[in-house]
C-alpha cells in the first residue's frame, strides 16, 4: 500500500485527476445542503448574466444557474455512479462465471457479450429510454445493462489466467469452496485491472446520461448537467452562462476520471513504473 | 496460380458476408422484442401516440397482423424489414425509410470529410509522439489526447458555436445552407463549406484524440518488435525503419475504425443537433420531441444493420490488404 502511494504520487497527472474527482464528489455530496437559492424557483429575471446576486446567472425561466449546477453535480454523478455500479456488478459476476466455469457457459456468455458490443449503444439506449420512459431508474438501468460486456470480458480474461496459478490450485486442494476461491483468492488479485475499468465505466456512464439528456431524454424531476445543456441549446446565443458551466462540469469530471484511470493503468505496467 | 488466389479471395469475401446474416437476424429480433415488451400496446410503438379511432386501430391490427400468433407476427416483421418497410412516421406521416434516406446524405457530408482529415492528422500526431516515447513532448500529447476525448462533442460544439460563430462571427451558427441568399455553383459550394467548417472541426477533435492515442501505442509496440531491431542492426536508415513499422502498426486502424463506426455516428448526430445540421441527428431530435416511435425504432434498426455491414466491410478490406487475415 505504501508502495502504491509512492508510485501514485509521482504521476502528477493522475494525482490532478484524483484531486478534481474528490472536489467534484464533495460538491455533489455537501453542496446541495448549502444552495444559494431554491433550484426550482423563479428567483430572478430570465437570462440574467452572472452578477453578485447570481454568480452564474439565471436560466431561461429565471432560475439560479449556480443552484441548479450544484444540484446537477449531485444528480449527474449519482446517476453515473449507480449506472457504473450496475454494469460492474453484472460484468464482474458474468465474467467470473464465464472465466471460472469455462466450457459451454463461457461460450454462451461471451457470444452474448460480443453481440451486445455490436449493437450501437447510444441508439439502443435512445430507443429504450424513449419507449420505457425517461426516469432516472430507467436511465440507470439502461446504461448499466448496455455497458457490462467490456467489464465481463476483462474479468473473464483475468480469471482465466489466475485460476491456473499454483496458489489457486493449492487452496482448492485444501478444500476451499468454489465461492471462497472466487471471492477470497481470485477477485482480490483481479482488483487492480478492475479498478481501472471502473473509472472508465464511471466516466462513460456520465457521458451517456449527459448525451441522452441533451437530446431530450432526461428525467425532468431533477436537473442534471445534460438537461441544463438541453435547455441551454435554445438560448445559446443569448445566454452563454447557461451552457458553459454544466459543460465545464461534465468535462472536468470525465477528464478527471480518464486521467486517473490512465495513471492507474500505467502503474500496473512495471516497465513504465521503473521510469 | 492467379486463378487459385482470386478464388481464395472470393471465398473469403463470401464467407465474411454470410457471417453477417445471423447478426442481422439478431438485430431484427431485438427490435421486434423491444416493440413487444414496451409498455402499452405495440400499436403505440408502431403508429405513435395519435388518437386513432377504434375502426382505424382494427384496420391497422389486421394489416400488421397483430391479431395473429406471435411467431406469425415475428415472421411478418422480418419480411417487412427485408422489404425495407420500417413503417410510417407518426409526425410527418411519410414512410420511415424515405425520411431516413432523405437525411442520410447530409449526415455523410458532415461525417466523412471530417473523419478522413482528422484521422490522418491524428495518426500523424500519434506517430510523432511515438518517436520519443515517455519524453515531455510525448507526455504532453498523451494528456492532450485524454482531454480531447473527455469533452463531449455537444459541449465542445456549443462552446465553438458561441466563440467562433456567435462572438467572432466567422462562421454561420446554424444549418447547412444560407436560404436567405441561395447561391448555386461555386458560390453554393463555398456557402456549404462555411456551414460545414465548424461542426466538422468539432466532430474531428474526437477522431484526432482517439487516433493519436491509438497510433502512438501501436507505433511504440511495432518499433519494439524483433524485425525492427534486426532491420536496424542491418543498417537500415531510420526513415525506412519508421516506414516499415508504420505499415504494420496502422493495419489494425482499419478494424478500429470499423468497430468505432457506431461511436463516430453518435458523435455526428450530437453535433448535428448543436449546429442545426439537417441530417439524421436533427431527424432523431425531432422524433424524440414528437414521441415518433416508428421513426426512432427505424433509426435504431438502420444504424444497427449499418454497423454489422460496416464491420464486415472493414474486415474484407483488412483481408485485401493483409493476406495473413484472409488465409487464416
Amino acid at each position: 500500500m505504501r508502495d502504491f502511494w509512492y508510485h501514485f504520487r509521482k504521476n502528477r497527472v493522475a494525482v490532478l485527476g484524483a484531486e478534481i474527482l474528490v472536489l467534484m464528489t464533495l460538491l455533489a455530496i455537501i453542496g446541495p445542503f448549502f444552495l444559494p437559492y431554491d433550484p426550482f424557483a423563479f428567483v430572478g429575471l430570465p437570462m440574467e448574466p452572472p452578477s453578485l446576486q447570481h454568480p452564474l446567472g439565471t436560466d431561461d425561466l429565471g432560475r439560479d444557474v449556480l443552484a441548479r449546477f450544484i444540484l446537477g453535480t449531485r444528480v449527474s454523478m449519482a446517476v453515473g455512479f449507480l449506472a457504473a455500479a450496475t454494469s460492474i456488478l453484472l460484468g464482474v459476476s458474468l465474467g467470473a462465471v464465464a472465466g471460472y466455469a469455462g466450457g459451454l457457459i463461457d461460450q454462451l456468455l461471451m457470444r452474448t457479450a460480443e453481440f451486445f458490443q455490436v449493437l450501437p449503444q447510444f441508439f439502443l439506449a435512445m430507443v429504450l429510454v424513449a419507449l420505457f420512459g425517461a426516469s432516472y431508474a430507467i436511465i440507470i438501468l439502461v446504461i448499466g445493462l448496455l455497458s457490462w460486456p467490456s467489464v465481463a470480458r476483462l474479468t473473464r480474461s483475468e480469471f482465466l489466467s489466475l485460476r491456473e496459478r499454483d496458489y489457486v490450485t493449492a487452496v482448492r486442494a485444501l478444500g476451499l469452496s468454489t465461492w471462497r476461491v472466487i471471492f477470497q483468492e481470485i477477485l482480490p488479485n483481479a482488483a487492480p485491472a478492475l479498478i481501472v475499468s471502473a473509472a472508465i465505466q464511471f466516466s462513460h456512464a456520465i457521458l451517456l446520461e449527459a448525451a441522452l439528456s441533451f437530446i431530450g431524454l432526461g428525467d425532468a424531476s431533477y436537473p442534471s448537467w445534460g438537461q441544463m445543456l438541453n435547455s441551454a441549446q435554445q438560448i445559446l446565443r443569448q445566454a452563454w452562462w447557461v451552457a458553459f458551466f454544466p459543460g465545464l462540469g461534465i468535462f472536468l469530471t470525465v477528464a478527471a476520471l480518464n486521467l486517473l484511470g490512465d495513471g492507474l493503468n500505467d502503474m500496473q505496467n512495471p516497465k513504465l513504473r521503473a521510469l | 496460380m492467379r486463378g487459385i488466389r482470386s478464388n481464395h479471395l472470393a471465398v473469403f469475401i463470401v464467407k465474411r458476408l454470410l457471417a453477417t446474416i445471423p447478426l442481422m437476424t439478431l438485430v431484427i429480433a431485438v427490435s421486434f422484442v423491444l416493440i413487444q415488451i414496451a409498455p402499452g400496446d405495440p400499436i403505440t410503438v408502431l403508429i405513435g401516440e395519435g388518437n386513432p379511432s377504434d375502426a382505424q386501430i382494427a384496420e391497422i391490427r389486421a394489416r400488421l397482423g397483430l391479431d395473429q400468433p406471435i411467431y406469425v407476427q415475428l415472421w411478418h416483421y422480418f419480411a417487412s424489414i427485408l422489404h425495407l418497410d420500417l413503417g410510417y412516421s407518426y409526425v410527418s406521416s411519410g414512410p420511415v425509410i424515405e425520411l431516413i434516406a432523405a437525411r442520410l446524405p447530409n449526415t455523410l457530408i458532415l461525417m466523412l470529410p471530417s473523419l478522413l482529415i482528422f484521422t490522418v492528422v491524428g495518426v500523424a500526431i500519434g506517430v510523432y509522439a511515438a518517436t520519443r516515447p515517455y519524453s515531455a513532448r510525448d507526455n504532453a500529447i498523451s494528456v492532450l489526447a485524454v482531454l480531447g476525448y473527455s469533452v463531449p462533442v455537444f459541449v465542445l460544439g456549443q462552446m465553438a458555436l458561441l466563440f467562433f460563430a456567435s462572438w467572432l462571427g466567422w462562421f454561420p451558427t446554424q444549418g447547412m445552407r444560407n436560404f436567405r441568399a441561395p447561391a448555386t455553383g461555386l458560390g453554393g459550394l463555398a456557402d456549404l463549406l462555411m456551414h460545414l467548417a465548424l461542426p466538422a472541426v468539432v466532430l474531428g477533435t474526437r477522431y484526432l484524440a482517439v487516433n493519436a492515442r491509438f497510433a502512438r501505442t501501436a507505433m511504440i509496440e511495432a518499433l519494439g518488435q524483433d524485425y525492427i531491431t534486426s532491420a536496424r542492426a542491418q543498417g537500415l536508415g531510420e526513415g525506412e525503419v519508421q516506414r516499415q513499422a508504420l505499415r504494420n502498426a496502422l493495419l489494425p486502424l482499419i478494424t478500429v475504425l470499423g468497430m468505432n463506426f457506431a461511436d463516430i455516428l453518435t458523435g455526428t448526430v450530437l453535433v448535428e443537433i448543436v449546429f442545426g445540421w439537417p441530417g439524421l441527428g436533427r431527424l432523431m431530435y425531432d422524433a424524440i420531441f414528437g414521441r415518433d416511435y416508428p421513426l426512432l425504432m427505424g433509426l435504431f434498426v438502420i444504424v444497427a444493420l449499418g454497423v454489422v455491414l460496416i464491420n464486415a466491410a472493414t474486415d474484407i478490406i483488412y483481408g485485401l490488404v493483409d493476406p495473413r487475415i484472409r488465409n487464416a
